[in-house]
């Protein structure tokens, strides 16, 4: 910086003496490149204050019976043009700032309604969700009641029906629970800590197990992975992918469900495995949003909001989610959990 | 090199080189004072034409820029047309954008000269030229 000053001062000393002489717009002109130079090469105004000063300074001490009176008319104008292309430079940031204040000023306020408006559908939904669930259990108790009180005038076939009454009430109930499990997840804070997701893996997993103590499922669990993020949040995360896996893998004789962690590009990457019955790659954008279903009710039961619950886990964490399969191979599920993750 | 065309009026001078730029500046500040303009709204008008010129030497090549006195009694001021007849300005929104430089420069010639003026206008064909119109008007009236 110093050596560049030195040359910025050697011409302004050169320009000032020529401008003594005779002032001249070709030396105002010289001035003025000289105040965009600097202004390029990242000088600031009170560089250029200091130049002039120096300069200046030199002048007299070289020429000590200058016109005193001349020197300082000169030396304002030159002093005027050095400046110049920061006053130009000053009034472009000023505009500049100006339009930024407003446009964040606009997306302040756009936050702000999308909030309020997410708010809303939240707490509406929420509301929405418990009151469906007192008529339910009207429908579901009720048939109850007729199939244990009533058993002896009802014949089969009205038994049947009430059976079905109530399967479809509960799977309704169901139905509610997981949308009240999807809003949950948006409602609550992020709370981040160290999480043993080896042993959370095993838990979920063992859990499954004994579910089903027919099913033969094998878990294949990568040791000592951990994790920087919600305990509970990450909890419904895992117990939606392992459930997945565990469900769409029931019709196989050697059920194997993997879950692991890579690096990708210095990414922690967990992973979710399992070899069940898939899905198609074309539908792999589907199969996170809610209700959103591959498979018949008759083949795999669900509601389809696991996945939904699961992406936005994932993106609470500020992490990615994504899927890989093919039909009646496997699938498999990535997801990571933001810049915070990591062993 | 053909002509622009624009009306000559009051002083012209032909833009070509760095001395050019000098003789447009000098142009400026003469009108500038006959017009009553301020020694701060003369400055500001002669950095603007500065840069417009430089734009000419250093995208067009070579041009015209004529200076007009204008208004009446009352209100008086000074108009500046630039006009070249260069390659013309491809994305002119672009161009008067902060930070936009075909040539590696600092980028704030036409955004510059725009704020520095009390009125600004750019016309531009592409393969035909370019034209810009600059006006700054005495704040007060002159005594």
């Amino acid at each position: 910086m110093s050596g560049q000053l030195d040359d910025f001062e050697r011409e302004y000393v050169a320009v000032l003496e020529a401008c003594i002489q005779a002032e001249d717009e070709a030396a105002l002109s010289r001035a003025y490149e000289l105040g965009r130079r600097g202004l390029g090469e990242g000088l600031g105004v009170l560089d250029m204050v200091l130049l002039h000063r120096t300069a200046v300074e030199r002048l007299l001490t070289s020429a000590p019976e200058v016109d005193m009176h001349r020197l300082m008319v000169v030396s304002v104008d030159l002093f005027n043009e050095l400046l110049s292309p920061f006053e130009m430079a000053f009034r472009g940031y000023r505009d500049a700032n100006e339009a930024l204040q407003h446009l964040n000023e606009t997306l302040r306020q756009q936050k702000k309604a999308m909030e309020v408006a997410n708010q809303e559908l939240e707490s509406f939904s929420y509301s929405v969700s418990h009151d469906l669930r007192s008529p339910l259990r009207g429908i579901d108790g009720f048939s109850q009641i007729l199939l244990d009180d009533f058993a002896e005038i009802l014949d089969d076939e009205g038994k049947q029906y009430l059976h079905q009454i109530r399967e479809a009430a509960q799977r309704m109930a169901q139905l509610i629970d997981d949308l009240l499990a999807l809003s949950r997840v948006k409602l609550t804070d992020i709370h981040r800590v160290d999480v043993d997701l080896s042993a959370l893996v095993r838990r979920i997993a063992g859990r499954l197990q004994s579910a089903s103590p027919e099913r033969s499922g094998r878990f294949l669990i990568q040791e000592g992975m951990r994790a920087h993020g919600d305990k509970n949040l990450l909890a419904v995360l895992l117990d939606n992918l392992l459930g997945n896996a565990w469900k769409f893998s029931s019709r196989r004789v050697h059920a194997e469900i993997t879950v692991a962690v890579e690096a990708r590009g210095g990414e922690l990457t967990y992973f979710v495995r399992d070899n069940g019955a898939g899905f198609d790659m074309a539908q792999a954008e589907r199969i996170f949003s809610a209700f959103q279903r591959l498979h018949s009710p008759a083949e795999f039961e669900g509601t389809g909001i696991g996945l939904a619950i699961v992406q936005r886990v994932v993106h609470r964490h500020g992490g990615r989610i994504w899927a890989d399969g093919k039909t009646d191979v496997g699938a498999t599920f990535y997801f990571t959990l933001g810049q915070e993750s990591g062993l | 090199m053909r002509d622009c065309a624009c009306d000559a009026f009051g002083a012209s001078v032909h833009v070509r080189d760095d001395t050019d730029v000098v003789v447009a500046r000098r142009r400026t500040r003469e009108l500038a004072s006959r017009q009553g303009l301020s020694h701060a709204e003369a400055e500001a008008l002669a950095t603007a034409v500065t840069e417009i010129a430089r734009n000419i030497v250093v995208h067009a090549g070579m041009g015209q820029m004529h200076f007009g006195a204008i208004g009446q009694a009352r209100r008086r001021g000074v108009i500046v047309i630039a006009c070249d007849t260069g390659s013309g300005i491809h994305h002119i929104e672009q161009a008067m954008q902060d930070g936009f430089s075909t040539n590696g420069g600092l980028g704030f010639g036409l955004p510059g000269a725009r704020r520095l003026v009390d009125q600004f206008d750019i016309r531009s064909k592409v393969g035909e030229g370019t034209t810009v119109t600059l006006w700054k008007w005495a704040l007060f009236e002159s005594r």
